[in-house]
């Protein structure tokens, strides 16, 4: 039987200091602890994170149907005594149709995945911008603007879905085509005005660029905060002077800087200044004491 | 209270509303605020699972209450019929972790064994502790029955299907409209310190002889609940005096001491039927004495737990529940509101809990096979520890669970028990390793 001297406290067995005090028992009882009766397990509790379901039940499915049948049928009447055919009721039905497909559709697939759901959804709403497209005349006349830019989305949901962030320059390329191939097909539908080539894609490799040296630099210079961001700035700096001098050649025809140096100048010594203080720890320390919050 | 459908008994509903003192429960569960509690037998041999787990199958079904999941309505959370059957589980180190965070498919309780321990852990959405000590001792009773042991009559403990008046919402039945709203209170003083990584506890057990305790307590002539409040809150006392320097500066420091409604109401309900009392100092008036500490916290148990007294914070909890505008809340909203009112009327106003269960009884067969019973509270970041208090045979044990490392109020509280002439001894669940 072992007692704290200073809280006057019985210790369970085996203790080498008091739980209240921390003071260190001066007479352990014997070393060995196994035997008798513990009052806790040594087991960890397991730590079970929570999985997020976007399916509801088909019991709400069901429940769902009929709140959104009887606004669709309603209208569907209207339209249909006064003009013996459809014709503003289109709208509303197909967007009734849409709402339906969003929230059955997890319910009714087995074995969906979110990837698989959220790819039916983005499907389901290009589908129907369409069909508005086409119900309201010449096809197509603007829905094509917002198809693209569902499938570029779409592409930039599936690509880590599909090279796991494990692989993050697989994933950037896949995102950095995409947006080019986006860009290309903008290009071609406003025909007339040819961008693409002298504007889009240098602009478009300058971010690619840019952001590689970012993710780089966040990969390699781990724990080091201060070098990662005086590369982000040195990156951004000559980001902002490439588009810059893009803009002047497309629009002037001349190849000159105009406003990128205004921002240069306030990122780059910035950088440099950071630089200096990561690699003078004597600096660090004075600034740390200065201006510690 | 179970929606029993009048006309056609066919079709048996197997759902219940959450009474009226689970109602926030859901919406503020988290990581840090598990809202749990833990209730354990310690017999007087190993457990053995298989029969464990045997008699959970067989108990659960007299409690159909708490054969239940957590469901989602577009108003209010609801308890659906559990089609699957409760699995105990092997004990661990840090207890009274959280749920499952998918809750919809899992129990809101849990049973777990270790060596010779059965215990059980509760959801406060399902029940308060005397539900909960009424859960323990009729899965104890029917497995100590299976091990073939001669334990005897079963006394008030279950062994059969229970009636419907122990579903009931208790709150709901004897509320009274209107009443006077109770005091809003004021910001209570908390215990300071950085959180442990949510899931961890500190468990501090301190186990006292029943005798000792109860003669100090008599030579005050005070009960022992309000006993060990007042050392609680004189502990706590010296605690933000070593803090805090001037007067004026000092927080009130009230204990919630809940109070078990069935001793007062005539009900038999199973499920949550407790409120709080809340006996309170204000250091910023000065220094008070052991003795001045006594003498409020017993007159304030006195004067508050009465039917005409707790009646006002029934009305003001209920009042609330039936508010049409409340009701038509859709339960996102609901959701986002809850943890401010939980702080707000709830943890900031007192600066811990003490929680007896009092002295446990068993049948005389039973009771040889039953060593020791503890009663363990769940945390929250706010008031970072709390107290549970339970009697059984000649031993009273006081267990304090923390979210944090530091251990004052635990040394305080026992070193005062030490100083009055009570002996205590100590266990934790875990070791410190080295001197902090």
């Amino acid at each position: 039987m072992a007692y704290c001297v200073r809280c006057g406290v019985e210790l369970q067995k085996g203790l080498k200091y008091c739980p209240l005090c921390n003071t260190e028992v001066i007479l352990p009882d014997e070393e060995n602890t196994d035997e008798g009766i513990r009052p806790f397990s040594d087991r960890i509790p397991r730590d079970v994170r929570p999985r997020v379901n976007l399916a509801p039940s088909r019991a709400f499915v069901f429940l769902a149907t009929f709140v959104i049948l009887v606004p669709l049928l309603i209208t569907l009447i209207i339209d249909f005594t006064a003009n013996r055919t459809i014709t503003w009721s289109f709208y509303p039905v197909t967007s009734l149709v849409l709402l339906w497909i969003l929230i059955a559709y997890p319910s009714l697939l087995k074995g969906h995945t979110p990837f698989q759901i959220i790819t039916i959804d983005m499907l389901s709403i290009a589908i129907f911008l369409m069909s508005l497209d086409l119900h309201s005349g010449s096809f197509p006349q603007w829905s094509q603007y917002p198809a693209l830019a569902l499938l570029l989305l779409w592409i930039y949901i599936a690509a880590p879905f599909l090279f796991t962030w494990k692989r993050i320059y697989l994933v950037i390329i896949t995102w950095f085509s995409g947006t080019a191939a986006f860009l290309y097909a903008l290009d071609k539908f406003t025909d007339g005005k040819d961008w693409f080539y002298p504007v889009g894609l240098p602009i478009l490799l300058l971010t690619g660029f840019a952001v590689a040296i970012i993710v780089l630099s966040v990969k390699k210079s781990n724990s080091k905060p201060l070098l990662t961001i005086g590369t982000a700035a040195i990156a951004l700096s000559v980001l902002m002077i490439g588009i810059d001098i893009v803009c002047n050649l497309y629009v002037k025809k001349l190849f000159i800087v105009t406003w990128s140096p205004i921002p240069a100048v306030v990122f780059i010594p910035s950088a440099i200044f950071l630089f200096i203080v990561e690699y003078n720890p004597e600096f660090k320390a004075y600034l740390l004491k200065k201006f510690h919050l | 209270m179970a929606e029993s459908s009048k006309n056609r008994d066919t079709v048996k509903q197997d759902w219940y509303r959450l009474d009226n003192a689970a109602l926030i429960y859901p919406s503020i569960q988290s990581d840090r605020i598990t809202t749990m509690f833990r209730l354990s037998m310690t017999l007087k041999e190993q457990v053995d699972p298989k029969i464990l787990q045997a008699s959970l199958e067989e108990v659960i079904n007299w409690f159909p209450f708490y054969r239940v999941r957590l469901k989602k309505g577009f108003f209010w959370y609801y308890l659906e019929h559990n089609p699957a059957l409760p699995r105990i589980e092997r004990d661990v180190r840090y207890p009274l972790g959280r749920l499952h965070p998918n809750m919809g498919t899992h129990y809101l309780f849990r049973v777990r064994y270790w060596q010779s321990r059965i215990a059980v852990e509760f959801c406060h959405v399902l029940t308060d502790g005397t539900g909960g000590m009424t859960f323990l001792k009729a899965l104890v009773y029917n497995y100590l029955k299976r091990k073939g042991k001669d334990i005897g009559d079963p006394g008030d403990i279950p062994v059969g299907e229970l009636p419907e008046e122990a579903a009931e919402d208790a709150y709901n039945r004897f509320y009274k409209n209107p009443l006077p709203l109770p005091d809003k209170g004021n910001k209570a003083f908390h215990i300071k310190g950085k959180l442990l990584r949510p899931g961890a506890i500190m468990i501090t057990t301190g186990i006292i002889p029943m005798d000792a305790i109860i003669k100090v307590a008599k030579s005050y002539n005070v009960s022992l609940t309000a006993f060990l409040v007042a050392v609680y809150i004189d502990a706590l006392q010296e605690l933000q005096d070593s803090l805090v320097a001037q007067n004026f500066k000092k927080r009130p420091i009230a204990l919630q001491v809940p109070v078990n409604m069935r001793s007062i109401y005539p009900s038999k309900t199973l499920r949550n039927f407790s409120l709080f009392v809340m006996p309170e100092i204000d250091p910023r008036l000065g220094k008070y004495s052991f003795e001045e500490i006594l003498q409020i916290v017993k007159e304030t148990l006195i004067t508050e737990t009465n039917e005409k007294a707790i009646s006002k914070s029934l009305a003001r909890n209920v009042g609330g529940q039936r508010n049409w505008i409340v009701r038509v809340i859709p339960l996102v909203f609901k959701k986002l509101l809850m943890p401010f009112l939980y702080t707000r009327m709830g943890e900031n106003l007192c600066s811990g809990t003490l929680s007896n269960l009092g002295l446990i009884k068993l049948p005389e067969g039973m009771a040889k096979e039953v060593e020791r019973i503890d009663f363990i509270l769940g945390t929250n970041p706010i008031n970072k520890t709390g107290c549970g208090v339970c009697g059984y045979h000649d031993k009273l044990v006081i267990n304090f669970a923390g979210n944090i490392r530091d251990k004052s109020v635990e040394r305080l509280f026992f070193t005062r028990l030490i100083k009055m002439g009570i002996p205590v001894k100590i266990e934790v669940n875990e070791q410190i390793k080295k001197n902090l």
